[in-house]
C-alpha cells in the first residue's frame, strides 16, 4: 500500500461548473437522507406533536371541552405549558401540584374552564411552590389555590430549589432527532398516523393523544384513559410507574431517598411561604395526596422512611394550623373508606378520591365552603351519579 | 459553534457558497468574517481578546521585519512572547500556580485562602496562542516572511476550521496558502467532505457513546468497582482519540472545501510499535511544534545523552502542562517522557505517512504484540489524563489492579465493543491513507455512495444526542 496524493482537476474546466457539480453531487447525496426525515417530520406535524404550545392552546379552545393534549416521542415539560394556559386566562382556582393532584378537575368544584386552572406540575419542590407567587404577575395570580403537598419536599435528600424548565422540546433538533429514531422502528404506527384525522378534526393534539385519548384537557387537568374492568369484581390494583411506586419505597431512590426525619429548615420555609400566599391575597386550602395501601405500609414501617413519614404526617398539618390554613391530610386511603381501587398507581388517585377529599374538606374547614362556592352541589351530584366509577366521576 | 450541531452545517453551507464567488483577498475577508461569528458564537466577549492577540504579532513582526537592529528584534520577539504567554498564563495558570503555592506554604504552617481569580478559559487560547508564536518567532529567526497584508495575517491565525482545536499550524505553512490564488479542486474538496465524514462518526457515535461508560467510573471512582473502571479506561483511551482525532478531521475536510491543505495531526497512533512512533503518529502539530520551538532551542541532542533526556523530560513535562493546569496532566507527560526514554525503540514508522504495522493485510504475532503493549502503555497514562486528581488516579491503579482477585468480572457493554470493533477495523484497512475514508474515491460510485450512506445512517440512529463538548476546547 502507498499514500495516495489526489491529483488536481483538469484545468479547462470553469470554476462555476466545478463548484456547481459539488453542490448537484450534495444535493442527490442528502435528498435521500432529508426526505425520511421530512415525512417522519410531516407525520408530526400532522399529529401535532411538534405544535408550538401556543398553537395547542389556541387549538383547545377552538375544539372545547373534549380536546387533550399530549405527546409521545418529543419531549413534553408539564410546566410551560401550564404557565402558558395560566397567561392566557386568569384562573380564579388553581391547583397547584406535582403529577398527583393533576386530576382535579374544573367541574368538581363546579368551576368552568375560564375560572379553574389544574397547574399539577408546575410545583415539585418548595422552590417552585415560592417561585410561583413571585414570578406570576399579580394580576395573574389566583384568589384559590389547592395545594397538593408532597412527602418529599420535606426530605433533605430531594431538591429545595426551583427547577429549571426545560425549553420546549418542539424546538430541540435533538429531541427532534430522537424522536424520529423512535417513530421510524414502528412502520405500523407511522401508516395509522398517516391515515388518522388531524388534532382540528379530533381534538387530540400529539401521538399520545392521538393514540390513547389520554392528554392534558382544557383546564390543565389530566385525562387518563384506562379501560375500566366490566365487572368491578375482576378489578385489581396495578401499578402504572415505571418503575413501580413500591420499589422506588423499597430501594430508597427516585422521590424516596432514605430520611430521618422532616427538614426543620423546609418546615420553616413551608410556613413561610404559606404567609407569602396569604400576603398575596390567596386563600389557600392543602392537602397531601394519597398512597396505595402497600406503600403506606412501607412508608409506615420501613426504618428509612417511617421518621419522616409519621413526622410529615404530624408536623405538615399542625403547620397548616398555625397559619389558619385548611389541610386534610389523605394519606391514608383507609379513612377515606375507601381502597386500592381508586388509585391508577403507587401514589396517583384516580378523579374519585379526590371528590372524597374535597367533601371532607368542606366538612371539616367550613370556611372552604366560601372559597369555593359551587364545590359543594357538584361533588354531591357527581357522587350520585351512575356514571361515576373507582376511577372516572360522570360529568 | 461546535461542529456537531445544525447551526455549524448552515453557517458552512452559506460560507462556502460565498466563498467561491469572491476574488482572493474578498475570500480571506469572508473567513475572518466567518471565523469571528464562528468563534463568538461561544461568547463574543473573547472576539477582543483573539483580536488583541493576533493583532500584537501582526504589528510585532512588521517592526521586527522593518529593524536590521537585533537587540530592537529580540525586544520585539520578546514582547510578544510575554504577551501571547502571559494571556495564557492568566487565563489558564493562575489558579494553579497559586494554589499549588499555597498548598506548598501551607506545609510550612502557613494558613490562608489563596487568590483565586474567576476567570473562564477561552475556548481555543492554548491552540491559537501557540500558532501566532509559531508566526512571531519564524519571522524573527528570518525562516519566514513578514505579511503586511493584516487581512491575509487575521484569516490564518483565525482560520474558523482550526482555530479552537488545531491542528496548530506553521505560518510557513498556512500564510502563502491565504496568500496565494486558490481554484476549486473537485476531488481535493470531495475527499475533504469523505474526511469530514469519518471526523463525524468518530465524534458523535464513538466518542460520545464511551463518554458515557467513562464518566458514570471516573466521576465517581470511589464507588466504581476494579472492572468497571479497567473498562472505563480502555473507553476513555478511545473516547478521546475518537473526540480528537474526530475534530481534527472535520477541520481538516472543511479547509479542504475552502481550498486549504492543513497539516496531519493523527495519523493511526493505536497501531504503533512503541512509543515514540505513538508520538510521531499522535498530536502531530503539538508534538513537532514543541520539537521546532522548545527542544531544539534547549539544544535538542546536540549535547550529552544527559542534555538530550533532559531537554526530552522537559518537553513532556511542558506538553503536558499545555494540556491543562493540573497535577494530573504534568504525571501524565512525565509518564510519557519516560517510557519513551526508558523503553526500547523499535524502526517502526519512521514518518507518519507511513502505514503503521506495515503493508500486509495482517500484522505478524510481533507486531501485534508491539502494538498491544504501546497502546497499554498510553492506556495506563490515560488514567492520570482524565482521574478529577492525582490522588484519585491512584485510587483507580490500585481498585483496577485488585480487579482480578475482588471478583464481580462482567464483560464491558457490547456497544463499546461494536464500536470500538468498527472503529478499529475501517481505520486498519485505511491505514495507509491520510484518513481512514480516502480509499473509497477508488470505489465504484454505487458502492461508494453505499457506504457513505451507511456512516450517515449509523451516525443518523446511533449518535449520542446529549451534547458532549470536545474535551480539547478545555485545552
Amino acid at each position: 500500500m502507498s499514500t495516495v496524493t489526489l491529483s488536481p482537476e483538469a484545468p479547462s474546466t470553469r470554476l462555476p461548473d466545478r463548484i456547481s457539480r459539488l453542490w448537484r453531487r450534495l444535493a442527490l447525496f442528502w435528498i435521500a437522507v432529508i426526505l425520511p426525515f421530512a415525512g417522519v417530520e410531516y407525520l408530526f406535524w400532522h399529529s401535532g406533536e411538534t405544535w408550538p404550545l401556543g398553537k395547542v392552546a389556541r387549538q383547545q379552545q377552538t375544539s372545547g371541552r373534549g380536546s387533550v393534549f399530549m405527546r409521545e416521542f418529543l419531549p413534553q415539560d408539564q410546566a410551560p405549558y401550564k404557565f402558558l394556559l395560566l397567561s392566557e386566562r386568569r384562573p380564579r382556582v388553581i391547583v397547584l401540584s406535582s403529577s398527583r393532584g393533576m386530576q382535579i378537575r374544573a367541574g368538581m368544584i363546579g368551576e368552568s374552564e375560564r375560572t379553574f386552572l389544574n397547574g399539577g406540575g408546575i410545583v415539585n419542590t418548595l422552590g417552585d411552590l415560592e417561585s410561583f407567587v413571585d414570578s406570576t404577575p399579580a394580576e395573574r395570580l389566583p384568589k384559590v389555590v389547592l395545594l397538593a403537598v408532597d412527602l418529599w419536599w420535606f426530605n433533605e435528600g430531594w431538591p429545595e430549589k426551583a427547577r429549571q424548565h426545560d425549553p420546549d422540546g418542539a424546538y430541540n433538533w435533538r429531541a427532534h432527532m430522537a424522536g424520529a429514531r423512535k417513530l421510524v422502528m414502528q412502520p405500523s404506527l407511522m401508516r395509522r398516523l398517516l391515515a388518522s384525522p388531524t388534532p382540528e378534526q379530533t381534538g387530540r393534539i400529539g401521538i399520545s393523544a392521538a393514540q390513547t385519548g389520554s392528554g392534558f384537557r382544557l383546564d390543565g387537568s389530566v385525562q387518563q384513559v384506562i379501560p375500566v374492568p366490566a365487572d368491578p369484581a375482576q378489578w385489581g390494583f396495578e401499578d402504572r410507574e415505571h418503575p413501580p411506586v413500591i420499589d422506588r419505597v423499597r430501594q430508597g431512590i427516585m422521590n424516596f431517598p432514605e430520611s430521618h426525619g422532616v427538614s426543620a429548615k423546609r418546615l420553616e420555609r413551608l410556613a413561610a411561604v404559606l404567609e407569602l400566599y396569604r400576603a398575596k391575597g390567596i386563600q389557600v386550602a392543602g392537602f397531601a395526596p394519597p398512597f396505595s395501601t402497600e406503600v403506606y405500609r412501607q412508608l409506615s414501617t420501613d426504618p428509612r422512611h417511617r421518621d419522616l413519614f409519621s413526622a410529615f404526617r404530624r408536623e405538615i398539618p399542625e403547620a397548616f394550623r398555625r397559619t389558619s390554613t385548611p389541610f386534610i391530610d389523605g394519606s391514608d386511603l383507609g379513612s377515606f373508606g375507601l381502597d386500592d381501587r381508586s388509585m391508577f398507581d403507587g401514589f396517583h388517585a384516580a378523579e374519585t378520591f379526590h371528590l372524597h377529599l374535597l367533601r371532607r374538606m368542606l366538612d371539616q374547614f367550613p370556611e372552604t365552603g366560601a372559597m369555593l362556592p359551587g364545590a359543594r352541589p357538584a361533588i354531591e351530584e357527581m357522587l350520585r351519579s351512575g356514571k361515576t366509577n373507582f376511577w372516572y366521576i360522570g360529568q | 459553534m461546535t461542529f456537531c450541531t445544525p447551526e455549524f452545517l448552515i453557517f458552512l453551507v452559506i460560507v462556502l457558497s460565498s466563498y467561491w464567488l469572491l476574488p482572493r483577498r474578498g475570500q480571506n475577508a469572508l473567513l475572518v468574517v466567518a471565523s469571528f461569528v464562528f468563534y463568538g458564537w461561544w461568547d463574543w466577549r473573547f472576539l477582543f481578546l483573539l483580536a488583541f492577540a493576533t493583532g500584537v504579532d501582526f504589528v510585532a513582526a512588521r517592526k521586527m521585519a522593518a529593524t536590521e537592529n537585533q537587540a530592537t528584534r529580540r525586544a520585539l520577539q520578546l514582547a510578544s512572547l510575554a504577551i501571547n504567554l502571559g494571556t495564557l498564563g492568566f487565563f489558564k495558570y493562575f489558579n494553579f500556580f497559586i494554589d499549588s503555592a499555597y498548598s506548598a506554604m501551607q506545609a510550612f504552617g502557613f494558613t490562608g485562602t489563596p487568590p483565586l481569580l474567576r476567570v473562564i478559559l477561552p475556548v481555543g487560547v492554548s491552540f491559537y496562542t501557540f500558532q501566532a508564536l509559531s508566526y512571531t518567532i519564524d519571522v524573527y529567526r528570518r525562516r519566514m516572511h513578514v505579511v503586511n497584508d493584516p487581512i491575509q495575517y487575521f484569516a490564518f491565525i483565525t482560520f474558523f476550521p482550526q482555530l479552537v482545536a488545531g491542528p496548530i499550524e506553521r505560518a510557513s505553512n498556512m500564510v502563502d496558502q491565504f496568500g496565494a490564488e486558490r481554484r476549486f479542486d473537485f476531488a481535493f474538496a470531495a475527499d475533504g467532505l469523505r474526511q469530514m465524514l469519518w471526523g463525524f462518526f468518530k465524534k458523535m457515535v464513538v466518542a460520545d457513546n464511551l463518554a458515557p461508560i467513562v464518566s458514570a467510573a471516573y466521576d465517581h471512582p470511589a464507588g466504581a468497582s476494579g472492572w468497571a473502571l479497567t473498562w472505563a479506561t480502555y473507553a476513555f483511551a478511545f473516547q478521546i482519540y475518537c473526540d480528537f482525532s474526530g475534530y481534527t478531521d472535520i477541520a481538516i475536510g472543511c479547509a479542504r472545501l475552502f481550498g486549504f491543505r492543513l497539516k496531519r495531526n493523527f495519523a493511526y497512533p493505536y497501531f504503533s510499535q512503541d512509543i515514540r512512533e505513538f508520538w510521531r503518529r499522535w498530536h502531530i502539530s503539538l508534538s513537532t511544534w514543541f520539537r521546532d520551538y522548545l527542544y531544539i532551542p534547549l539544544g535538542g541532542n546536540r549535547g550529552s545523552a544527559y542534555f538530550t533526556n533532559r531537554n526530552i523530560l522537559i518537553v513532556f513535562l511542558v506538553s503536558g502542562l499545555w494540556h491543562g493546569a493540573n497535577w494530573t496532566f504534568v504525571i501524565w507527560g512525565l509518564l510519557h517522557g519516560l517510557f519513551f526514554l526508558l523503553l526500547p525503540a523499535s524502526a517502526a514508522g519512521a514518518s507518519p505517512d507511513d502505514a503503521p504495522g506495515g503493508d500486509d493485510w495482517l500484522p505478524s504475532p510481533g507486531v501485534a504484540l508491539r502494538m498491544v503493549w504501546t497502546f497499554h502503555l498510553a492506556w495506563f497514562a490515560w488514567i492520570f489524563f482524565r482521574a478529577a486528581n492525582a490522588g484519585e488516579a491512584f485510587q483507580i491503579i490500585a481498585k483496577i489492579a485488585r480487579a482480578p482477585f475482588d471478583g464481580g468480572f462482567f464483560l464491558p457493554p457490547k456497544s463499546m465493543m461494536a464500536w470500538i470493533g468498527l472503529l478499529l477495523v475501517v481505520e486498519w484497512l485505511g491505514r495507509s491513507r491520510q484518513h481512514a475514508l480516502q480509499g473509497l474515491s477508488w470505489w465504484p460510485q454505487p458502492l461508494r455512495w453505499a457506504a457513505y450512506y451507511g456512516v450517515v445512517a449509523l451516525i443518523l440512529l446511533a449518535a449520542q444526542l446529549n451534547y458532549v463538548p470536545f474535551i480539547y476546547f478545555q485545552f
